[in-house]
């Protein structure tokens, strides 16, 4: 399955357990509570799913927008796309 | 000073409903709620459990709670914010610091253990979920409560098996009595329904294989007995100092008057034949309540529906009841065992109990055995006039623990 900006955003949004719809690009992971322990299990369910490998290399604070954990993401994943799909389809 | 300690707050989540009206309607309907294939049993040879339904974790917990915590943690925080709304219990009630969580849990809950082990085996170390540990260990659903609640005074949980949450409730009236805390919310919170407890149980013989009649297979003192039916659930009480109830104009639920705990010392997992270390937390209950056996208007005893066990509790009430044995009832025939919740479930219960002043039956029982010499309540509640219950609770390892609950 291929991983898109939605698909990160969207197993942010169960990790976490925030409504999806409040994820915006500007959202911060201190805004949604996003901790050490559930960055981990953020990337425990990118691996099982996606098979990207990002546990060690994710190189993000508690300031980091959405935007910028899609990008990280991105940076490790040959086939990630780290623009939203609704703007890719635009 | 008084040496009673006041309920001010009940919370239940049991498979006989979800909060504590629902729950005591459920009791008192006669019926028991076991059923056969449990999903998440499937393919195992006993199959059969009591869970809590029509619960939606959702509906009573932040969803990021729920996603990262297990079922006995769902049902431990739902039970407490019944019972800390049923007890009035505000921000500004209290200090803080002087607002404990006592709960007793028999066991960790084994969710996801089997993935843990297969990565293990695989050498997948990375996938290992880090939420593994804080959403199963025991000692995680007292710490929930306090910071959902901000409940910030002694926060610890007690474990010993089944008799877990007697001795949570047990120990939570130690903490009030001593002036160490104003108020503890005590309890217990389990979930059995996990393919490692039931095969576990199974392959001990614990468990009751009528699976040709899974309504009927929780039949405590029934002669046809052949064990216990896994539940679920939890239930919290607000246990408060009865002068600082008063100050805050707390109705009281009634009291905790006595609580007695004791060892076999006798066998791992076989209750003394006699029931002698029950025997003991009795009288220790009894003589802590300053009260005579004559004192006790009914009993709601632990009898899970195994041959042994139930047949060693009735004797140990037969010896300490020796003129007249007070009616008897048995929950688990309608809710099963929620192991370390159970006791705690009781206690709550047996305050219904005296608000309703009605004994809830005892659901199955067909034939009691002959070797019960008891009253005991079935088919329909049987009104009383009642002031105190006695709830009895036996674990692995020979721990019992009695707690004696008055009218206010």
């Amino acid at each position: 399955m291929p991983l898109t900006h939605d698909t990160v955003v969207s197993i942010l949004a169960e990790v976490t357990g925030v409504d999806e719809k409040q994820l915006t690009s500007q959202t911060t992971l201190l805004d949604i509570e996003m901790d050490s322990l559930l960055l981990v299990e953020f990337a425990v369910v990118l691996e099982e799913r996606h098979g990207v490998d990002v546990a060690d290399n994710l190189d993000l604070t508690q300031d980091s927008t959405i935007t910028e954990l899609v990008q990280a993401v991105a940076e490790q994943s040959p086939n990630a796309a780290a623009v939203p799909s609704t703007a890719a389809a635009q | 000073m008084t040496r009673d300690v006041a309920v001010t707050g009940i919370g239940m989540i049991t498979p006989a409903g979800v909060g504590a009206n629902t729950t005591w309607q459920g009791l008192c309907s006669g019926q028991s709620f076991s059923s056969a294939h449990d999903p998440l049993l499937t393919g195992l040879p006993v199959d059969l459990s009591c869970p809590v339904r029509a619960f939606d974790a959702c509906d009573h917990l932040p969803r990021r709670t729920v996603r990262r915590t297990d079922a006995f943690i769902h049902f431990a925080l739902a039970a407490a914010q019944e019972a800390a709304a049923d007890a009035g219990l505000t921000p500004t009630t209290a200090d803080p610091t002087r607002i404990g969580v006592v709960l007793g849990v028999a066991s960790d809950s084994f969710t996801g253990v089997d993935k843990v082990c297969d990565r293990l085996r695989n050498g997948e170390h990375h996938l290992v979920s880090p939420l593994f540990l804080p959403r199963t260990l025991p000692s995680m659903a007292a710490g929930e409560i306090a910071a959902h609640l901000d409940y910030r005074g002694p926060n610890f949980t007690v474990t010993s098996a089944c008799a877990s949450g007697g001795h949570a409730i047990g120990v939570a009236r130690d903490l009030i009595r001593s002036g160490t805390c104003d108020i503890v919310l005590a309890g217990g919170a389990e979930s059995g329904r996990s393919p490692v407890t039931a095969i576990s149980f199974a392959r001990m013989g614990a468990l009751s294989t009528r699976l040709h009649d899974p309504s009927g297979a929780s039949r405590p003192f029934d002669r046809d007995r052949d064990g216990f039916v896994l539940g679920e659930g939890a239930a919290v009480l607000v246990l408060e100092n009865p002068d600082h109830a008063r100050a805050r104009g707390a109705a009281f639920q009634g009291t905790v008057a006595g609580y007695g705990a004791s060892a076999d010392a006798h066998h791992p997992v076989n209750p003394h034949p006699d029931g002698g270390g029950l025997q003991q937390a009795v009288r220790a209950a009894l003589s802590d309540a300053r009260m005579t056996p004559a004192d006790i208007d009914h009993a709601s005893a632990h009898a899970t529906s195994t041959p042994a066990g139930d047949a060693a509790e009735a004797r140990a009430l037969n010896r300490v009841f020796s003129a007249a044995p007070p009616p008897v009832t048995a929950l688990k025939g309608a809710i099963g065992h929620a192991l370390g919740a159970a006791a705690a479930i009781q206690a709550a219960a047996a305050l219904l109990t005296l608000r309703h002043q009605a004994i809830p039956p005892t659901a199955n029982l067909s034939h009691q055995d002959d070797a019960v010499d008891l009253d005991i309540v079935l088919k329909a509640p049987r009104s009383a006039r009642l002031h105190t219950v006695l709830t009895t609770a036996s674990g692995f390892g020979g721990a019992n623990a009695a707690l004696i609950l008055r009218a206010p």
